[in-house]
């Protein structure tokens, strides 16, 4: 039975907006589930790894060098495509790890099975008070949580999204639609596509991705007064735009569990 | 020789040969929300000298520039300025210059029409203003960025 969910949709925001949400459906599609911190700060680059990791290193013990280290840093600095990119990542032995840049910081989540929002947010919480100790963060830029979904199968018809030229819809042909959303003061950029390649422990798989990425902007968060609410506005958003563009009955195939 | 610079990071997933896009590797990226409004705003409103120093002191001036004690730009600061730029308008004799300060805040400088300075300084939650004209200094909040810019629209 599909359940009685109605949607609102408004003249401004063009997805409908469930008004209940799910807590969880299985099986869950959620490969991925990033919160990231871009910062600006007045230390250099080469102290800042040390100053993180003597404050997490307890949860954090391991430390892998990414390959976008292996450049000078005056090249990356002359590369406004590696400003945001992480070149440290921080391994724990449990669901999640610490990516690490000069200019951004992000919690993963990584394992194969999504540890839900709670726990995302309990280790947030525990990454930004790390964070606020450690000093270095003069002030934050973006907060933002992205969460990139996988089906392994086209997931386009399963969405009320379409991509029509004139009066013929584009289906069944390889399909990629990138947009972005905005609901003052958060912003998303959407991407949808239906042939993506999969890395996993266990190979590649071919499927469709629906990768949903929200933030707010410099002037709309104080990084240590107000971070972990903007984060969880943010996730509702990115909830309310997944839900959202999910068909109804294809919904209720997932056994949605709301509150 | 060509050289392959490193993945930027490992993602989870890529898209199909078909569906990838091959632009970065031509030099080409992908704007950023609302870049593209930005960059004609500065190009507008301060012309190509205001921009190109804009865009110098956004992606070259990190920390420690100009000799060790220079701050890097400050997000909000650099957001309370678009926003302030959006409803300014110059006396079409003074093209406004604009400045990095060690603070890591903004400075647009111009003249009135009557010749005097104008200097508004952009900071993370507020703006320093000096009007030489009436002599007067005085701050208002990042908040009425546009009012302002109202308010000195000659």
């Amino acid at each position: 039975m599909i359940p009685s969910t109605n949607s609102v949709t408004t003249s401004e925001f063009p997805i409908p907006i469930p008004d209940r949400l799910p807590i969880k459906i299985d099986p869950c599609p959620i490969v991925e589930a990033i919160l990231e911190i871009r910062f600006v700060t007045q230390e250099s680059w080469a102290t800042l790894p040390g100053l993180l990791f003597a404050r997490i290193r307890d949860r954090y013990p391991e430390q892998k060098t990414l390959p976008l280290a292996q450049i000078p840093e005056e090249m990356r600095r002359r590369e406004p495509a590696f400003t945001y990119q992480p070149l440290i990542q921080f391994l724990s032995r449990g669901d999640f790890l610490i990516q690490f840049g000069p200019r951004v910081v992000s919690l993963v989540a990584k394992s194969k099975e999504y540890p839900g929002w709670p726990a995302l947010e309990d280790e947030t919480r525990w990454l930004m008070s790390q964070l606020q100790q450690t000093g270095f963060v003069s002030e934050g830029e973006r907060l933002g949580v992205r969460y990139i979904n996988f089906f392994n199968f086209d997931v386009f018809e399963k969405l009320q999204l379409e991509v029509c030229a004139g009066e013929k819809c584009l289906a069944g042909n390889e399909l990629s639609v990138t947009t972005v959303l905005t609901r003052p003061p958060l912003t998303s950029r959407l991407l949808v596509a239906n042939s993506a390649i999969l890395g996993t422990d266990d190979g590649a798989r071919h499927g469709s991705i629906l990768d949903v990425d929200v933030w707010v902007g410099p002037a709309d968060f104080d990084l240590f007064q107000n971070g972990l609410a903007k984060f969880n506005e943010a996730h509702e958003f990115e909830k309310q735009i997944f839900f959202g563009l999910l068909k109804p009955d294809f919904l209720a195939t997932l056994s949605p569990i709301y509150p | 020789m060509t050289t392959t610079l490193p993945q930027p990071r490992q993602f989870v997933y890529r898209l199909s040969d078909n569906l990838r896009d091959e632009t970065p590797a031509f030099g080409v990226r992908r704007s950023a929300p609302s870049e593209g409004e930005r960059e004609e705003l500065l190009l507008s409103k301060l012309g190509a000298k205001g921009w190109g120093r804009l865009h110098h002191f956004r992606n070259f001036y990190s920390a420690g520039w100009g000799g060790g004690t220079g701050k890097p730009l400050s997000p909000r600061a650099l957001e309370t300025f678009y926003r302030f730029l959006e409803s300014a308008r110059f006396p079409e004799t003074s093209m406004p210059s604009v400045f990095l300060t060690d603070e890591g805040t903004i400075e647009l400088c111009w003249e009135d029409q009557t010749g005097k300075a104008v200097q508004v300084e952009f900071r993370p939650s507020d703006i320093e203003l000096y009007l030489e004209a009436d002599e007067v200094e005085e701050s208002v909040p990042a908040s009425e960025a546009k009012a302002l810019a109202s308010r000195l629209a000659p």
